[in-house]
């Protein structure tokens, strides 16, 4: 949803905004290093995106695209943990499922692709590559606003993800 | 599947947070978004401890001279209809949508007119419009009833030996509902742009991106003036099964439209109180009704010159199911295809 430049102003309206983001953007920040940081830093973005709100600039992307790309940032920050989870997946598998939700394990089967593997090849991955890749699978953000999120031209995430297809390719087929 | 997919299904989800850790974050974002804190921009580098820390030492300080000093001024955050509208749109468009194979809509149509009588009548109908999965569309309309609605509306009715007002239900029992003008409209949202059902449910979410998806189908040859097509294109949208981000973003649109303000004042006669898209439409003043809490249409009502509501439309009910929807027995030409 977009919003003009510094329409973020007033609380009732951040609280609407985050009413409806915190779950999916701690979602994404839990999915990309531990669960058990999620909560602190999804609460981070969305203290900074209020401290930075006179910031927010419709013409350049919406609000989701823009907390995306602060808590992209706050992730960053964890860069050298988020690649050792991914090694320790591919050494030693997923943690245990907490959902432990039969479909999912059905989606893991049907895709023919392990997490192990997959881990590993996102381990290798650069830091920008990862980050256009996961804000299009974990976000289901679309490119302009990967563009958006990370501040970077359409053509920048184009050239990403092509590298990273590359090295993805021999996991994912 | 693709591959974005692929690694979305594949890698480890995070299971949602509790009550309790959604109501700490929410605390703990919500508390410090009540500090008019502007000038502190800079803050966004520091850590929360260390905010913590600074407001805790501020607190003590304050604390131990409070007495001595005058309270400092707080300046109120203003909030404009338009950005309680921002708000509502938000939240419309976070909002999950209900599966289905059917999509319905219910209206209940108000007017206060004379009518043919020499008395002020209120008159009520039901109005449905519903699509269905094999392009089948349905939609209809209802007379409910015809009442005197002042004192001396009534007066002048009993005067009259209180006849039976009509429309109303049992008034013509050949036909007690007919075909509805939507129905023939369909998915149509202006002249020249009539989606398919896939293609509305596809429609951006942002508002620039709608207004520009949108704009491809103006043609100048069928309609006239670019900004009237596109707000008349948006307020269908607004009650269409578009998704609820693209309603929200349609919401946006027209509340950007030249000749079309917020307001968050509305008379309240049928009942619809909420932040209000307004326009005048010749004399007459519109206002597309929202609620200020869920972003969802509430309706739509219009305005007499001196600012008396007389007609309106409330939505019942709007959304999926899987229930088919019937028209009423003896209702001809109530479906169609689209």
């Amino acid at each position: 949803m977009r919003a003009n430049k510094g329409v973020i102003t007033a609380p009732d309206v951040f609280e609407a905004v985050f009413e409806a983001h915190y779950e999916e953007i701690r979602r994404y920040i839990g999915r990309r290093l531990d669960p058990d940081v999620a909560e602190d830093l999804a609460a981070e973005t969305f203290l900074i995106a209020f401290r930075q709100r006179e910031r927010f600039d419709s013409a350049v992307g919406g609000v989701r695209p823009w907390l995306y790309g602060i808590a992209t940032n706050l992730i960053g920050r964890h860069r050298r943990a988020e690649v050792r989870r991914y090694r320790a997946m591919a050494r030693t598998g997923p943690p245990p499922d907490d959902e432990g939700h039969d479909q999912r394990i059905v989606d893991r089967l049907s895709a023919s692709v392990t997490v192990d593997r997959l881990a590993g090849a996102l381990a290798r991955l650069s830091k920008g590559e990862r980050d256009v890749v996961l804000l299009i699978a974990y976000g289901g953000l679309g490119y302009d606003e990967v563009a958006a999120a990370l501040r970077i031209a359409s053509g920048t995430v184009a050239s990403r993800l092509s590298r990273a297809r590359t090295k993805l390719r021999e996991v994912l087929g | 599947m693709n591959e974005f997919q692929v690694i979305d299904s594949v890698m480890p989800d995070v299971p949602p947070p509790s009550a309790d850790q959604l109501a700490a974050a929410r605390e703990r974002v919500l508390a410090a978004t009540q500090v008019p804190p502007v000038s502190m921009a800079r803050a966004g580098e520091r850590s929360w401890t260390g905010m913590a820390l600074v407001a805790a030492a501020v607190a003590l300080v304050v604390g131990a001279v409070v007495a001595f000093v005058p309270r400092p001024v707080v300046e109120p955050v203003a909030v404009t209809p338009m950005q309680k509208l921002e708000a509502a749109a938000v939240r419309l468009a976070a909002t999950p949508e209900a599966k289905g194979r059917y999509w319905r809509r219910d209206t209940e149509h108000v007017m206060r007119t004379k009518n043919g009588y020499g008395y002020k009548v209120e008159e009520r109908a039901m109005e449905v419009l519903a699509f269905g999965p094999n392009r089948e569309v349905y939609g209809w309309h209802e007379p409910v009833s015809s009442k005197p609605y002042t004192a001396e509306g009534l007066k002048a009715w009993r005067r009259d030996g209180s006849p039976k007002l009509c429309p109303a239900r049992g008034c013509d029992k050949n036909m007690p509902a007919y075909s509805s003008v939507d129905l023939d409209l369909g998915l149509e949202l202006a002249d020249g742009l009539k989606p398919t059902l896939t293609e509305l449910r596809s429609l951006p979410k942002d508002p620039a991106a709608l207004r520009a998806r949108l704009l491809e189908s103006y043609n100048p040859q069928v309609a006239a003036e670019r900004e009237p097509w596109l707000e008349g294109a948006a307020s269908r949208l607004i009650t269409s099964p578009a998704t609820p981000g693209t309603r929200a973003a349609a919401y946006l649109l027209l509340a950007n439209a030249p000749g079309i303000k917020v307001v968050d004042d509305i008379p309240g006669t049928f009942g619809l109180d909420g932040l209000a898209l307004q326009y005048k439409a010749g004399q007459v003043v519109g206002q597309i009704v929202i609620d200020r809490r869920t972003g969802q249409l509430l309706g739509r009502q219009w305005l007499a010159p001196e600012g008396v509501d007389y007609g309106a439309e409330i939505v019942r009910k709007a959304g999926w199911s899987d229930v088919r929807p019937v028209p009423p027995t003896k209702c001809v030409r109530c479906t169609a295809r689209l």
